[in-house]
């Protein structure tokens, strides 16, 4: 629908506040971001206004008005009474010398076009045909009751909307002429663009933003009267506001009892019901407190409550200046209008389909079903309709979310091969997962909340915990268990947690115990080697050397033996 | 739309009750009270094929070529009959 109300893909922020607050349920919210159905839309514009982003925004028409005004055609802005409360003037020759200003040939407020709507409906009220009435101002309200509530199609005033009344009068009386509408709704733009007798419509914020860039400051135009062709009062002034169009009759026909319903789920709860009602007249206004409390008003202190006494102001001073005339809102056009039956594009979608989507989130019997409406659809099987349809992403569930998250971080923490203990600041603990049970030796399961020194030596915690730092694969040996652990751990300071990682090194330290005696045995082996080869060397070396001198004692005794014999001979 | 349902007397034992029961929740489930018109009809001729649904005014366009506009369903019952009604009726119903 870009036509109208679009959705920026870009600034979604994944927070389904509009799906929330649309009760037809048309935003699709798909891989985290949202589209407005345009088949499903009432353009009630509710969703522009709680959105966080300012991601939903009203397509404007400035340009093409501007182009219009601009051009040799005769341009005729119809106003919405409302414009006094957002622009806070109660006299409209202000605002016809401002549109002046800006290029529109003429002005008239819509509220000519109401009185004559007000006038038929009194006529059709008196005719008696209508087992209930439903008034057909707001096209919001048209659209609810013509794409969802079928039923009640056949109380709907067959009227045109004062608008379309007011176009069809003003252009009965310049021909040719183009009207543009000026007021707070966005369901106009669509009602204007469809009629083929409105041009355009302007929002207020848009016309405030033209008044900018012309540099019209209307509290500068001052003390002027133009209105000189009024001759009565114009009761129909008050339609903006909620209970306006029961307001707007002179005198109601009688019959019916009047009732005024503002705000979407008040028409909700009027239209589900619609059958059970006799003789009643429903004013329908989807925006809360009527158009005053509309999607494209001008925000100001004192909220509707201070338009709405505005408005009222704004009529009773009227009807204290002029008189009331019989033939108010008598016009030749005539002013019949057709609402068919509107039909939305999602499909109806079967039980078992829906099952199979329900079984998909872990719902399996009724009371899993919760209903809790967290997705931003009413119950579950809403919610699996638009799965179905393709409006909504299947594990956007908030029980079924929870559940796996729990389920998967329980299913971590105590499947994990490296123990897990959390303790917080006060060193009592809070978590312990399985294995750091084995690797403490803790056998009571009663350890949730005691203190952590009643189970095993917590000083390294508590000394990560006054260093305000972390410990990083500090050995420690556990006595209990006979086991040596590397501890890491680490302070989480936004929640005041110490979570600390046990490593089972026991079997590393035990092959290093290992290792350092085969080498000591190693050395002395080869010292043993070492002294022995020396002793025998030395003996060797000794015995050598005892026979050595033998042989030479052995020697010189000869060798001075055969010198003697000499001498003798 | 008319959509017929098979109410002789094989079909009668056959539960064609229940279908024309569960039909008009599934109608009104859908919203097209206005555009469907439910009705019993005397044996169609298919006594050995289930109860017999016939839908006429049909908006397909192979239906429309085949000039009858008709569509008939068989061996419906309470349980099938929703899935048979949106698969293959309901996308035909002109809107």
């Amino acid at each position: 629908m870009a036509a109208y109300l679009f959705s920026k893909t870009v600034q979604c922020n994944d927070c389904y506040k509009c799906l929330h607050e649309c009760m037809v349920k048309a935003i699709a919210i798909k891989d985290r971001e949202a589209t407005i159905l345009e088949d499903r839309c009432i353009l009630c514009g509710h969703c522009t206004t709680v959105c966080p982003q300012n991601a939903k925004v009203v397509v404007s028409e400035v340009d093409r008005i501007r182009i219009l005004l601009n051009s040799s055609k005769k341009v005729i802005a119809s106003v919405s009474p409302s414009f006094v409360s957002s622009f806070g003037i109660s006299n409209f020759s202000i605002f016809k010398l401002a549109l002046a200003r800006l290029g529109f040939d003429y002005a008239e407020e819509t509220a000519v076009g109401a009185e004559a709507v007000t006038r038929k409906y009194r006529e059709l009220l008196e005719g008696g045909t209508y087992d209930n009435f439903i008034t057909s101002a707001c096209p919001a309200a048209c659209q609810l009751i013509q794409k969802y509530y079928p039923k009640a199609l056949k109380y709907l005033a067959k009227v045109d909307s004062p608008m379309i009344a007011h176009a069809k009068m003003l252009r009965e009386k310049n021909p040719g002429a183009k009207i543009v509408f000026i007021g707070p709704c966005i369901a106009k733009k669509k009602e204007a663009a469809e009629s083929g007798l409105v041009s355009g419509v302007l929002t207020f914020p848009e016309l405030q933003q033209m008044f900018e860039e012309a540099g019209i400051v209307l509290s500068e135009i001052m003390n002027v009267q133009l209105d000189t062709e009024k001759d009565h009062a114009n009761y129909a002034k008050t339609y903006p506001v909620s209970r306006g169009i029961i307001n707007s009759f002179v005198e109601r026909p009688r019959g019916y009892a009047y009732l005024a319903i503002d705000g979407i789920d008040r028409c909700f709860r009027a239209l589900d019901n619609i059958e059970h009602l006799d003789h009643v007249f429903l004013e329908m206004n989807v925006c809360k407190d009527g158009c005053i409390g509309g999607p494209c008003i001008l925000e100001k202190d004192g909220g509707t409550i201070r338009s709405a006494c505005e408005i009222w102001n704004y009529v009773d001073e009227e009807k204290r200046m002029y008189p009331t005339v019989p033939d108010a809102g008598k016009t030749r056009v005539i002013l019949d209008a057709e609402y068919p039956r509107l039909r939305t594009k999602g499909r109806p979608v079967s039980n078992r389909e829906i099952e199979e989507v329900l079984h998909r989130i872990g719902k399996y019997r009724p009371e899993d079903e919760r209903n809790c409406g967290s997705c931003g659809y009413a119950t579950c099987r809403e919610k699996a309709w638009a799965v179905i349809n393709g409006y909504a992403d299947i594990d956007v569930c908030l029980p079924y979310m929870r559940q796996r998250a729990e389920t998967m971080s329980y299913e971590i923490i105590h499947n994990s091969p490296e123990g897990i203990v959390v303790l917080n600041n006060d060193l009592r603990i809070l978590e312990i997962n399985n294995k750091a049970l084995e690797l403490l030796g803790i056998e009571s399961m009663d350890f949730k909340g005691r203190l952590a020194a009643d189970f095993f030596d917590p000083s390294d915690f508590s000394y990560a915990l006054k260093q305000g730092g972390n410990i990083f694969e500090n050995e420690m040996f556990i006595p209990a268990t006979d086991t040596y652990v590397k501890l890491t751990v680490s302070k989480i300071p936004d929640q005041h947690i110490l979570f600390g990682i046990m490593k089972d090194v026991t079997s590393i330290v035990n092959y290093n115990q290992h290792l350092d005696t085969v080498r000591q045995n190693t050395i002395r082996t080869a010292d043993e080697v070492i002294t022995k080869q020396m002793r025998v060397a030395q003996e060797i070396a000794s015995l050598l050397g005892e026979t050595t001198a033998e042989t030479k004692v052995a020697l010189v005794n000869l060798k001075k033996f055969l010198e003697e014999d000499k001498k003798e001979e | 739309m008319i959509l017929k349902v098979c109410v002789g007397s094989s079909c009668h034992l056959k539960g064609s009750y229940d279908v024309i029961e569960a039909l008009k929740d599934i109608i009104k489930k859908c919203d097209v009270e206005d555009l469907v018109e439910l009705r019993a009809s005397f044996c169609l001729g298919f006594c050995a094929q289930g109860v017999t649904v016939k839908a006429e005014g049909v908006d397909h366009p192979l239906i429309e070529t085949l000039g009858t506009g008709e569509l008939l369903l068989h061996n419906v019952n309470s349980e099938n009959v929703e899935d048979l009604f949106l698969k293959n009726i309901y996308p035909y119903i002109k809107k």
